[in-house]
């Protein structure tokens, strides 16, 4: 640390150590980001609630697919499979899934298709069960949901994943939909659906379980495109408005990352010593 | 309400948990396990009871309706009331030798045996992978041959560039690749999150 930064943070630690946590947990730097990007959140949010122009979402063809995937289904009369993943309800990615859930389930009760639904978490259960139902009710088809349909299997991964496979084999269904937090268990449900001749859209922001989807599945969403799957099958002009915030805060960090980069080569170039930028960010 | 209290309960508790995690406030960290803490305890709990419901209700119905595969359904079933009631009445539950023999010598070799099929899918997905029919699927090929070779005695015997090779792929291709991704997926997930704190976003509410 510069000798100007070391003395602004020795002024500034003091003052705030006996209240605000100096390390783990947010220090001061992470709770500034915090609130700068929730009040970012919060304006664009308005913008949009008030007809205010919203950037256009590119085309994902992961999210474009889950339509054809039970067109399909619905063609070929046989059951769509969709897995939430094994994580519980504190995963971001097991809550940006029901809103693919609720997607899908809209319309396999639209075209009277059939829907499997596998969990592997206790709580999620409930949960997707509930979501399954209002879909089939928004659609006025309240009878046409099988509560049969939507499964808890087991805590345990693999049995889990077993199970999975077991049930794409035995009712031979056409598409597999996998949205949420998966780990070693993926390459199993891909491979497996792949050998049954099922069409396969997966999506997880795990970066060590992306790489067996793209390998072995027809449609795969990369790291946070999972987040944005809400809005994009929405088109919720509300929660679209988010997704710009969150490009904000990638162009920010990236803006942070170049200049960090640059400021470093210049100190190492020059035989000087700290580097403000980093010096910054860890002042509390 | 029905939409209010839950959006409410969301936003209350979770602001809790993040203040918790800035300011130093041992009344706060006490609230927190004092209530949280166990409600989270209690409701999952109360999912598992749930979910045991929902397994044993549909193999019951395959049992009684005489699907194929049926008998597969009365192992389970068998299985789970017996576990169940090991657990409860044994002397030393969960942790009993009889217990755990007959966990040790089915889910967890069942368990084991699945894991291991791992390996024969990633053989057959390399294949489809590595097949050069594309100039990205090409890339892909000579890459992870060169990363496979390096990694293994026989590519530092090949030639010594084999192992700098992967060395090189790992560290200015996979690793900068792997923190862009990993980058994106912090902020979505933090965008994720803000939307359901703010109710922005009920899908969990079946919304």
């Amino acid at each position: 640390m510069t000798p100007f930064m070391k003395t602004i943070s020795d002024a500034i630690k003091p003052a705030l150590s006996s209240w605000l946590y100096t390390s783990g947990n947010f220090g001061l730097t992470s709770t500034i980001f915090l609130i700068i990007y929730v009040a970012a959140l919060l304006i664009m949010v308005n913008r949009a609630r008030s007809a205010g122009s919203i950037p256009k979402v590119r085309r994902i063809a992961g999210l474009d697919a889950v339509d054809e995937v039970v067109g399909r289904a619905t063609e070929m009369g046989r059951p769509v499979l969709y897995s939430p993943g094994i994580g519980g309800l504190e995963a971001a990615d097991t809550l940006a899934s029901f809103n693919v859930l609720g997607h899908v389930a809209k319309l396999i009760a639209k075209y009277d298709a059939r829907l499997i639904v596998c969990n592997r978490t206790p709580t999620v259960q409930p949960v997707t069960e509930s979501v399954v139902r209002a879909a089939y009710f928004e659609v006025g088809k309240p009878d046409a949901y099988r509560e049969d349909d939507v499964r808890f299997l087991t805590s345990d991964q693999f049995g889990y994943a077993a199970g999975v496979v077991g049930i794409m084999n035995r009712e031979g269904v056409s598409a597999l939909v996998m949205f949420g937090l998966f780990y070693a268990e993926s390459l199993v449900f891909a491979e497996a659906g792949n050998q049954a001749g099922a069409i396969q859209v997966a999506a997880t922001s795990s970066t060590s379980q992306t790489p067996f989807f793209i390998v072995a599945c027809d449609y795969c969403l990369i790291g946070e495109e999972i987040y944005v799957a809400g809005a994009y099958l929405g088109q919720d002009r509300v929660r679209l408005a988010t997704i710009v915030v969150q490009d904000w805060g990638k162009q920010f960090t990236l803006a942070v990352i170049i200049l960090g980069t640059l400021v470093s080569t210049f100190v190492s170039v020059t035989g000087g010593k700290g580097n403000f930028i980093i010096d910054l960010l860890k002042l509390y | 309400m029905r939409r209010t209290l839950p959006a409410a309960i969301t936003l209350i508790t979770g602001l809790i948990v993040i203040l918790k995690d800035i300011f130093i406030s041992p009344a706060f960290n006490k609230l927190v396990q004092d209530y949280l803490v166990r409600s989270v305890t209690l409701s999952t709990a109360t999912a598992v009871a749930l979910g045991g419901i929902s397994l044993i209700r549909v193999h019951t119905r395959r049992v009684a309706r005489k699907r194929e595969g049926w008998y597969n359904s009365v192992i389970l079933i068998f299985g789970f009331f017996l576990l169940m009631v090991l657990g409860i009445f044994l002397q030393g539950g969960h942790n009993s030798a009889t217990y755990q023999w007959f966990y040790q010598n089915t889910a967890v070799a069942g368990s084991s045996t699945v894991f291991s099929l791992l390996c024969f899918y990633i053989g057959s997905a390399a294949y489809r992978a590595f097949r050069a029919r594309s100039m990205e699927a090409g890339a892909l090929l000579i890459s992870a041959s060169l990363v496979m070779l390096g990694s293994t005695s026989i590519g530092a015997a090949i030639t010594p560039m084999l192992p700098k090779a992967k060395v090189w792929i790992m560290d200015y291709f996979n690793t900068p690749t792997i923190r862009g991704v990993s980058l994106g997926v912090a902020l979505g997930a933090f965008a994720q999150g803000a939307r359901n704190l703010f109710g922005i976003e009920r899908g969990y509410m079946a919304e």
